[in-house]
């Protein structure tokens, strides 16, 4: 096998048509001798059956004998034409990522917009009283709201320490929006903490995976104004390539979920096939968009792509699209469990009909057409 | 304590809170007149940026054994306080004047995130 046969291989399997054809044509010869409408010549025990069958009955379409034998053809394998539609559903996710990132800096400016009716003018939220580089993987950016700051650190001249987010944020609330009921003020709560998140998640940092601040490590310095620093040894070791979450790797998903869905919808119309075969081949389908966006984004950061590429410019899409895509990770790994547990109960159900099919043959006082009647019910 | 002049580190990105690094007179002088022109600071802005040209300042001198850790660390809270005390805000916030000082200040080594 030569290399180019072998990487074909990885995406498009060898074509069965024809080892089915032959089957096909075996069994209408034993049907048709068993029914006595052939005898076959001297000449024919010398020969295989596929070569008997040849001979004796010609070419036999597998899908029409099935449909003659009022057998369901609804199942659909997955075709060549079905897996270069998902490879293409793969690379319009990267697309659709890349795009995301080139128009960060508009995403960043809508989603700020919509942060302003949550966050009273001028007063600093909560989730920036630490600030510095990369201080969104230090503290407030990951859900973690039981975090807290260090005893003795002060904002604003007001003692922060040891109290937890989401303490401070409600303090905060309640001082900027006095009077408000209680699910008023946490209905603000909530709200300023998602749009705060959401105006961070298409910048450059992007957010850090959830509750991975319980890793961060405070310790007095005396260099800083807040008199502390701050690391987080699990976000320095995974980057912002392997840490973090960006807008784009949700629209990614987005573009990509539609898209197999609706090429779905497109193939299945009409179709009488069952609800499990569809979901099988929408699973197969999503495994393959999925990996091929997974493997590109990695490929991406493997080679550095897009290096120095400063926010808005084309370099810097680029880089900021070479990441692990945790939101397309996720759905990859599911699908692909969903595609070898469907297939998995298929094979079950087989064996047992196999079973069930051989105890009967076995059985002494089964005879060879009460066989043939039992597997046609 | 030994800190590092940020120009023989400039590949990791800078920030007052975050960096043991220190720099130089002329690069902070570059980014406080760049954004001394920003029309759309108004005076807790600009008093902002003063306080943060200062303590990057200081952070210079103490590098260079100019000041006593002592000296460095209270006069590093009196600027901090007095804008608390004037403006209400902190010199280091993550907001406007404090990302746009330090994009630029990175800028200005090279670096781009």
């Amino acid at each position: 096998m030569t290399f180019m046969s072998k990487f074909k291989f990885l995406f498009v399997k060898e074509d069965d048509s024809a080892y089915w054809d032959k089957k096909a044509a075996e069994l209408t010869l034993l049907g048709e001798l068993h029914r006595g409408n052939l005898v076959l010549g001297p000449d024919d025990h010398h020969r295989s059956l596929a070569e008997q069958a040849q001979r004796a009955v010609g070419h036999i379409n597998f899908e029409e004998m099935l449909i003659a034998l009022d057998v369901d053809t609804g199942y659909r394998q997955l075709s060549k034409a079905d897996i270069t539609v998902a490879i293409g559903i793969g690379l319009m996710g990267v697309a659709a990522a890349y795009a995301t990132n080139l128009n960060a800096e508009a995403l960043e400016e809508q989603a700020l917009k919509l942060h302003e009716n949550f966050k009273p003018d001028g007063a600093t939220s909560p989730h920036d009283y630490r600030s510095g580089a990369k201080h969104r993987y230090i503290f407030g950016h990951d859900f973690n709201l039981g975090q807290k700051f260090p005893e003795g650190m002060t904002f604003g001249g007001d003692q922060v320490g040891g109290k937890s987010l989401y303490q401070l944020l409600l303090n905060y609330i309640e001082a900027h929006y006095p009077g408000s009921g209680v699910l008023a003020t946490h209905f603000k709560l909530v709200m300023h903490l998602l749009t705060h998140y959401l105006s961070d998640l298409p910048t450059n940092d992007g957010l850090p995976l959830p509750f991975t601040s319980f890793f961060t490590k405070w310790k007095e310095n005396p260099l800083n104004a807040s008199g502390y620093s701050a690391e987080n040894p699990v976000l320095d070791a995974l980057g912002r390539e392997f840490g973090t979450i960006h807008a784009s790797d949700m629209t990614s998903y987005a573009v990509m979920k539609l898209m197999i869905k609706g090429y779905k919808a497109y193939t299945f119309w009409g179709e009488s096939t069952s609800e499990r075969d569809k979901d099988l081949h929408e699973a197969q389908m999503s495994t393959i968009a999925y990996g091929t966006t997974l493997l590109i984004q990695l490929f991406l950061c493997l080679v550095n792509a897009g290096s120095g590429g400063v926010v808005g410019t084309t370099a810097g899409a680029t880089r900021m699209t070479a990441k692990f895509n945790y939101l397309i990770a996720g759905p990859f790994l599911w699908n692909a469990s969903k595609s070898v547990i469907i297939v998995g109960k298929q094979h079950s159900e087989i064996m047992k009909d196999y079973e069930a099919s051989i105890s009967c043959l076995n059985d002494s006082e089964t005879s060879f057409d009460t066989w043939i009647k039992t597997q046609c019910t | 304590m030994h800190l590092t002049n940020h120009k023989d580190n400039a590949r990791e990105e800078y920030h007052f809170e975050s960096s043991q690094d220190y720099c130089d007179p002329e690069q902070i002088a570059r980014v406080s007149a760049l954004l001394n022109h920003r029309s759309d600071f108004n005076d807790a802005d600009r008093a902002q940026l003063l306080a943060i040209v200062e303590l990057e300042r200081l952070r210079y001198r103490f590098a260079n054994d100019e000041l006593s850790l002592e000296s460095y660390q209270a006069e590093v809270q009196s600027i901090r306080q007095a804008l608390i005390d004037t403006h209400k805000r902190e010199p280091f916030n993550n907001a406007k004047v404090d990302r746009a000082f330090y994009v630029e200040l990175n800028k200005g080594y090279g670096y781009v995130g």
